[in-house]
């Protein structure tokens, strides 16, 4: 799940809507769907440096269609008819501190672009792209935020596809869905660069891909989402769609993924999420949930959510138009594990957006 | 004391001889100020506002013809150390007056362009508008003029068609004399549409992210990433586009300042040293009473030092003014180059030029005094009090002034003939001050001379008025000679200007004649002499359907590189052209037949400018690197071409387009059959186009008035100072004669007293002036002619690379001749009504 | 005692176009102080030419001339400037007014020029010369007799030792030029200044201690 994009640029009934059952096919599936409006890459992971010194990363590719038909005839071809964003953050743990950067393109020229039969997405000097043994390797970095990386990520779990045989549903419409698929554990290896220095690095890493067209209903203002690897070798993925009450949508929803790769699928009523604490950003004045107590019974978890780093906000206005909460997080209670968690809708309502 | 004796008292109690003087320095001073500032306004139009679009701290990846978009693609691995960002730079052109706006395509869907763009609004744009309908960015002071606010439509002629751009934002340039102002910014796939440019760029600019230096990010362009005939380079050169037409230009309007000043100068020194003269009384009477040299001088000096500084501050102040006259002027010649409006604003009289405009005042001012004063101060005070006998030069000086005039003369026919110094004419220009010089030096000989033929028997018989005249001229002889130098100057200068003027609009007159055939010319709606913008391909289709495709020649222009320089290249439809011919093309041959070769050589002809500055000839061939690579065409011809002093090159129209894309034409000739009426063919066309294009068509009379008109314009300052040359002409002669003929008040009277009439008075008085003004016209004609040709047939041509023909400006001359006898008649008007008014009895008494 | 002005030989030439005209030749010539001589002669006698030289606004071709111990031909600009600023008065035919400045400005004129300031013998001259209610009026002003006696108040103002007046009442008629030359002849006197006048006047010479008539340029000596 992700903070997301442009605003809306054209009516989004000429795009292609989400509708189960999903057929798909891999490798051509991991790459870009352009017939949908909206689709994203999103990797984030925590390593550490041989000596123990942690991080954690977040790169994510954005898809947006632009335009869905045909291009014009006599149009340039740099008439946009998508734009490829990127964010690319990593927390630094030891230090305190999040570094962020991103880009924002037009898909065209060279400049910016993806593949379909594969996956392969870039902007600028930015990359994504998948190799033989579904290994995937990243590339990113900023020289104003002094942070890059160059990783290298291989599967050690088959691909997790969440709600209905990989749709997932958001809202009431039967358009509002995406398709959601997920790595849950990517050994992680390469190096990371932050403040001038070098690190290699190991680690574990998680990768949503997911598309759709109008996915949230009229009525979300937000959501918080949450990946983690649990100690006991399940892995967790749930979001709380939030309503402008507070109130969590009907269509929240979540996954248990076994060790063995068996799901458990969970519905709204299924979870419960409620804040502890909050912590408020100084830069936009955005309250953000700072712990968070989640009980899902049916799998037997009650656990806090604490954030490893507080200050995780990030302000992407300038590229996808939103600023959200996005860090590594731990988690405590009945099982211990650690992943990231994505808070948005606080500094300011996503409806309409997606 | 003698301050107050010598100004401050005169000053105070007639204070109109102040004022007078004053406003001459001023005058002076002004005219320089204002070329100069106009000047340098488009200059700086020109140089700064691509770099201040483009940003001080960039590089810039050009091509001939437009950069092609898969540029981008490859600058790719760049993009960690660089920002990128495509750039199409093109020209507009409001509805109503044609006024040109430029448009610049910007990536706007990027997070970096905006940052790099300063005066560009921050944070959400509506990019819906901007990126999907193709939107617009309006400078605030084009919005408030038009009336627009976000979400209105603006309205704008893009390769003739009329098109209703969506304003998405208004942005407030940072400085009031901004080219942004005058830009509005669109993303650059809709510029790239709406000017038919697809697939081209006009540059790819790259901005160093932080920690990358210049040095580092060129060290990183790889010979992949810039295939020929990609060149790299800071936005700076290219803002000089081809620089060698904005050294032309800038020389072009220094040459004007030097000109300004030149009969500024002329104007400050006649006014102040004419102050010294009429006090040379006075003065001889403070040095009987024991005033030392020196002090007169300090009191002299200092006068004229702060009439100089007080007609400089005046004049300072009034040619900050007169610039915006003066830019209208330049405007003109330089909105092709810029190709968007010098504004008003950009005028700026900063205190460098203040104090340069104030310090001309002051040192001419200075000069100007010192050399009546060191006459005043040298000669023994007792022949000041007494009035002078005449005093007739030996014949031994004589002989040495002529051969000083003749060594000058020689001095500048030499210089006039030797060849522009780093393409500049700078030896020709010295030649002509030299030509000046002579004048004044030989003017005392010219003065004696006169001053000698009372003896001749002819002018015996003219009686004694006559004689007396002479005679008074002999005995002031050493200021008459200086006076009737600096009249001759300033008739030399207006003479030179007239037969410059002249000679350039009879040729370009006879070039339009000769070379203006087409019945039907079509271009898009601009304002007056601005060529800018283009037609829509279309346009040439309805054209080619009505009147048939050989009566159409459609003429292309775009950039290609010559030795490392970017030149014109333009095309037309040389099968048309060759039917009708016309173009004069050197060595007189025939147009129809170089044309006919050059489509079956498959060549180029070259207009003349180029020719002489890349020093080609028929013969040669022409290599210029244009986007598919080098293009090489034997040169066929070389053309005459009053209409640009850049180089250009021309080819048949199907081999331009094969090479280059068409994004329109720049114009279109229209040759009508014999018998057609061509108002009938013009109204048919415009009825063909509809309202879908906005193109106006000129007969061939109204596009011959219309090249007389650019003609004046580009011309005006030039014609402005012919004027002021001429108005220094009489103000010389008018205050000189009014000293002198002060000085003869009593001998005037003693006239009146014994018996001789008004008119008979009249007639000294005239016989006086007319002998002034007679002197320095002979030799104000001869040394103006000299310079003319030296501008003409040297300055031009090594500036311009224009040949022109020698004129002689008979009106002209005339004019300056009749101007001088007016203000030699206003000179003298005055003494002689004081010699009126002078009691004959008063008069004998004091005899 | 030293004579104030000594000629001795003196001659003076001047060229017009080709020709030289001789003015004066062999002119020997000694002036005591407050002595009053009068020169008298035809029109180009070379009086003029005399005075100019005494007044050091003119120096000879040949032969010595020494004013108040300068000689002339020796003396440089300087010297000359200061001759003629602190040692001679001069009344011209012509007046010579400077025509904008006031008559106590004419009068202090001299003063001024040697950077000095003596309001008390500016106002005691114009007084003596009777032009008190009129010290603030401009040359155009006046008639020729005021104006000439302003000159005769400027020439004395700073004490000079030597007077010379060329022609002081050739513009004036003969009551106003005899009243004219009574004055100066009285203040010159007051003030011990030696004079040499200048006048084809016979009547007006008559005045004088010694007369010298002259003719071609040369002295003819005295005259009874």
């Amino acid at each position: 799940m992700a903070a997301l994009l442009l605003a809306a640029m054209t009516a989004a009934e000429v795009w292609r809507t989400v509708t189960a059952p999903l057929t798909l096919t891999f490798p051509a599936d991991h790459g870009a769907h352009p017939e949908h409006r909206t689709e994203w890459w999103y990797v984030t992971g925590l390593v550490e440096t041989p000596v123990g010194r942690r991080f954690g990363y977040q790169l994510t590719f954005f898809r947006q269609g632009l335009n869905p038909g045909p291009p014009p005839p006599g149009a340039s071809e740099l008439h946009p008819r998508h734009a490829i964003a990127a964010h690319l953050a990593v927390a630094d743990l030891a230090a305190g501190q999040l570094r962020h950067a991103q880009r924002l393109r037009r898909a065209a020229a060279g400049l910016a672009g993806f593949t379909m039969g594969d996956l392969h997405v870039w902007v600028e000097e930015w990359e994504m792209r998948r190799h033989q043994g579904d290994a995937l390797t990243l590339l990113a970095g900023d020289r104003a935020a002094d942070v890059s990386l160059d990783l290298r990520l291989v599967p050690t779990r088959p691909l997790v596809w969440h709600g209905d045989g990989g749709v997932s549903r958001k809202g009431p419409e039967p358009g509002n869905a995406s398709a959601y698929l997920t790595w849950t554990r990517l050994a992680t290896a390469g190096t990371l660069t932050v403040g001038g220095r070098t690190f290699p690095v190991t680690g574990t890493s998680w990768l949503d891909h997911e598309w759709g067209s109008t996915q949230l209903g009229a009525d979300v203002v937000g959501w918080d989402w949450l990946g983690v690897r649990l100690a006991d070798g399940r892995d967790l993925m749930v979001y709380r769609l939030r309503r402008a009450d507070g109130s969590a949508s009907p269509h929240s929803a979540g996954t248990v993924v076994h060790p063995d790769g068996s799901i458990l699928a969970l519905g709204a009523d299924d979870l419960q999420l409620a804040p502890l604490s909050h912590w408020r950003s100084p830069r936009t004045g955005a309250a953000y949930p700072s712990r968070l107590r989640l009980r899902i019974p049916r799998a037997g978890l009650d656990v806090t959510v604490t954030p490893l780093l507080l200050d995780a906000e990030i302000d992407a206005r300038p590229s996808t138009g939103v600023i959200y909460w996005e860090g590594p997080v731990a988690l405590s209670g009945t099982v211990s594990g650690e992943g990231y968690m994505e808070l948005t809708g606080y500094a300011s309502s996503l409806t309409g957006r997606f | 004391m003698i301050l107050r004796a010598l100004s401050l008292r005169p000053a105070l109690r007639r204070p109109l001889r102040l004022v007078v003087t004053v406003a001459g320095v001023a005058a002076g001073v002004a005219a320089m100020v204002a070329t100069v500032a106009a000047s340098r306004a488009a200059v700086w139009a020109m140089r700064e506002g691509v770099v201040e679009v483009a940003g001080e701290e960039s590089l810039e990846l050009t091509a001939p013809g437009g950069a092609p978009t898969a540029l981008l693609g490859r600058l790719r691995p760049l993009a960690a150390d660089a920002r990128l960002s495509p750039v199409l730079e093109e020209v507009a052109l409001l509805p109503g007056t044609g006024e040109p706006v430029k448009v610049l395509g910007l990536d706007l869907l990027t997070v970096d362009t905006l940052a790099d763009t300063p005066p560009l609004p921050h944070g959400t744009l509506d990019i819906e508008a901007l990126v999907g309908r193709g939107g617009v960015l309006v400078p605030q002071p084009l919005a408030q003029r038009l009336g627009l606010c976000p979400g209105d439509e603006l309205l704008v002629t893009a390769r003739s068609r009329p098109q209703a751009l969506p304003v998405a934002g208004v942005f407030a340039p940072q400085r009031a004399a901004s080219i942004w102002s005058h830009t509005v910014v669109m993303d650059v796939a809709a510029a790239q549409e709406l000017f038919g440019r697809q697939g081209y760029l006009d540059a790819v600019r790259l901005t160093p992210r932080p920690g990358v230096t210049m040095e580092a990010l060129r060290a990183r362009l790889t010979s992949e990433m810039v295939p020929p005939p990609v060149a790299v380079g800071a936005p700076r050169p290219r803002a000089q586009g081809s620089e060698r037409l904005l050294r032309a230009l800038e020389f072009n309007l220094a040459a004007l300042s030097g000109i300004s000043l030149l009969v500024g100068a002329v104007l400050v020194a006649i006014t102040l040293a004419t102050a010294v003269v009429q006090r040379r009384q006075v003065i001889a009477v403070l040095r009987s009473l024991g005033a030392s040299p020196a002090q007169v001088s300090r009191a002299v000096l200092a006068e004229a030092a702060v009439m100089g500084v007080l007609g400089g501050a005046v004049g300072v102040l009034a040619g900050g003014v007169a610039a915006r006259g003066a830019l209208v002027a330049v405007r003109a010649t330089v909105a092709t180059a810029v190709q968007s409006a010098v504004p008003a604003t950009a005028i700026r009289v900063d205190l460098p030029l203040a104090m340069v405009g104030v310090g001309m005042g002051v040192l001419v001012g200075v000069a100007a005094a010192l050399l009546p004063l060191a006459e005043a101060r040298s000669i023994p005070p007792v022949q000041g009090l007494r009035g002078e006998p005449r005093v007739y030069l030996s014949p031994r000086s004589r002989r040495r002034t002529a051969l000083v005039g003749l060594a000058l003369l020689g001095l500048g026919a030499t210089l006039a003939r030797l060849p522009a110094m780093a393409e500049l004419p700078i030896p020709a220009l010295a030649g002509s001050l030299a030509v000046l010089v002579a004048l004044l030096a030989t003017a005392g000989l010219a003065v004696d001379t006169f001053a000698r033929v009372e003896a001749l028997p002819p002018l015996r018989r003219a009686g004694v008025l006559l004689r007396l005249a002479a005679a008074a001229l002999a005995a002031g002889r050493r200021r008459a000679a200086w006076a009737a130098g600096a009249v001759g100057v300033a008739i030399a200068l207006a003479i030179a200007i007239a037969t410059m003027v002249h000679s350039f609009r009879a040729t370009v007159l006879a070039w339009a004649e000769q070379g203006l055939r087409s019945d039907l010319w079509v271009r898009p709606v601009a304002a007056a002499g601005v060529q800018v913008g283009r037609l829509h391909p279309e346009v040439v289709a309805v054209a080619e359907e009505l009147f048939g495709a050989d009566a159409v020649d459609p003429f292309h222009l775009t950039e290609v590189r010559l030795e490392g320089h970017f030149i014109p290249l333009g095309a037309g439809a040389l099968e048309v052209v060759a039917r009708h011919g016309g173009v004069p093309f050197r060595g007189g041959r025939d147009g129809r037949e170089v044309f006919a070769e050059t489509l079956r050589r498959r060549g180029a002809v070259i207009n003349e400018p180029l020719a002489s500055r890349f020093g080609l000839r028929e013969g040669d061939v022409l290599r210029v690197e244009a986007p598919g690579g080098i293009l090489e065409r034997p040169i066929v011809g070389v053309f005459y071409d009053y209409s640009r002093s850049q180089g250009m090159a021309v080819i048949d129209r199907a081999d331009f387009l094969a090479h280059f894309p068409d994004f329109g034409p720049q114009e279109v000739a229209i040759f009508l059959p014999s018998g057609t009426d061509p108002e009938g063919a013009r109204r048919r066309l415009l009825a063909a186009l509809g309202d879908r294009f906005l193109v106006e068509v000129f007969l061939n009379r109204e596009l011959r008035r219309e090249v007389l008109q650019v003609f004046n314009r580009t011309f005006a300052i030039t014609t402005a100072l012919q004027w002021v040359a001429v108005a220094v002409a009489m103000v010389a002669v008018a205050t000189v004669l009014s000293a002198l003929l002060a000085e003869r008040g009593r001998e005037l009277g003693l006239l009146r007293a014994l018996g001789a009439g008004r008119g008979q008075l009249a007639r000294v008085v005239l016989a006086q002036g007319g002998l002034l003004g007679l002197i320095g016209a002979a030799g104000g004609l001869g040394a103006g002619l000299a310079v003319g040709v030296i501008l003409v047939k040297v300055v031009n041509l090594q500036s311009f690379a224009w040949t022109l023909e020698l004129r002689l400006p008979w009106a002209g001359i005339l004019m300056t001749g009749s101007v001088v006898a007016l203000g030699s008649l206003v000179a003298a008007a005055a003494p002689a009504a004081a010699a009126w008014r002078l009691a004959p009895a008063e008069v004998l008494r004091e005899e | 005692m030293e004579p104030v002005v000594a000629l001795d030989g003196v001659g003076k030439r001047y060229r017009t176009g080709g020709a030289t005209v001789t003015a004066l030749e062999g002119v020997t010539l000694r002036l005591a102080a407050g002595e009053m001589v009068a020169l008298v002669g035809p029109s180009g006698c070379g009086k003029s030419t005399t005075l100019n030289l005494i007044s050091g606004v003119d120096t000879p071709d040949e032969g010595e001339v020494r004013v108040c111990g300068v000689d002339l031909r020796r003396a440089d600009e300087r010297a000359l400037t200061l001759l003629r600023r602190r040692q001679v008065g001069i009344v011209f035919q012509a007046f010579h007014l400077v025509p904008h400045l006031t008559v106590e400005e004419n009068v202090a004129l001299p003063l001024a020029l040697d950077g000095r300031r003596d309001g008390a013998r500016v106002a005691e001259l114009i007084s003596r010369v009777g032009l008190a209610h009129r010290r603030r009026h401009f040359p155009g002003e006046l008639s020729g007799g005021e104006q000439q006696r302003v000159a005769v108040a400027r020439a004395l103002v700073h004490r000079p030792r030597v007077v010379v007046a060329d022609e002081p009442t050739g513009n004036l008629d003969s009551a106003s030029g005899a009243a004219v030359l009574e004055l100066l002849d009285e203040l010159r006197r007051a003030e011990g200044a030696a004079l040499v006048l200048a006048t084809h006047d016979r009547h007006l010479a008559a005045a004088a201690e010694r007369v010298l008539a002259m003719r071609d340029g040369r002295l003819l000596g005295p005259t009874p």
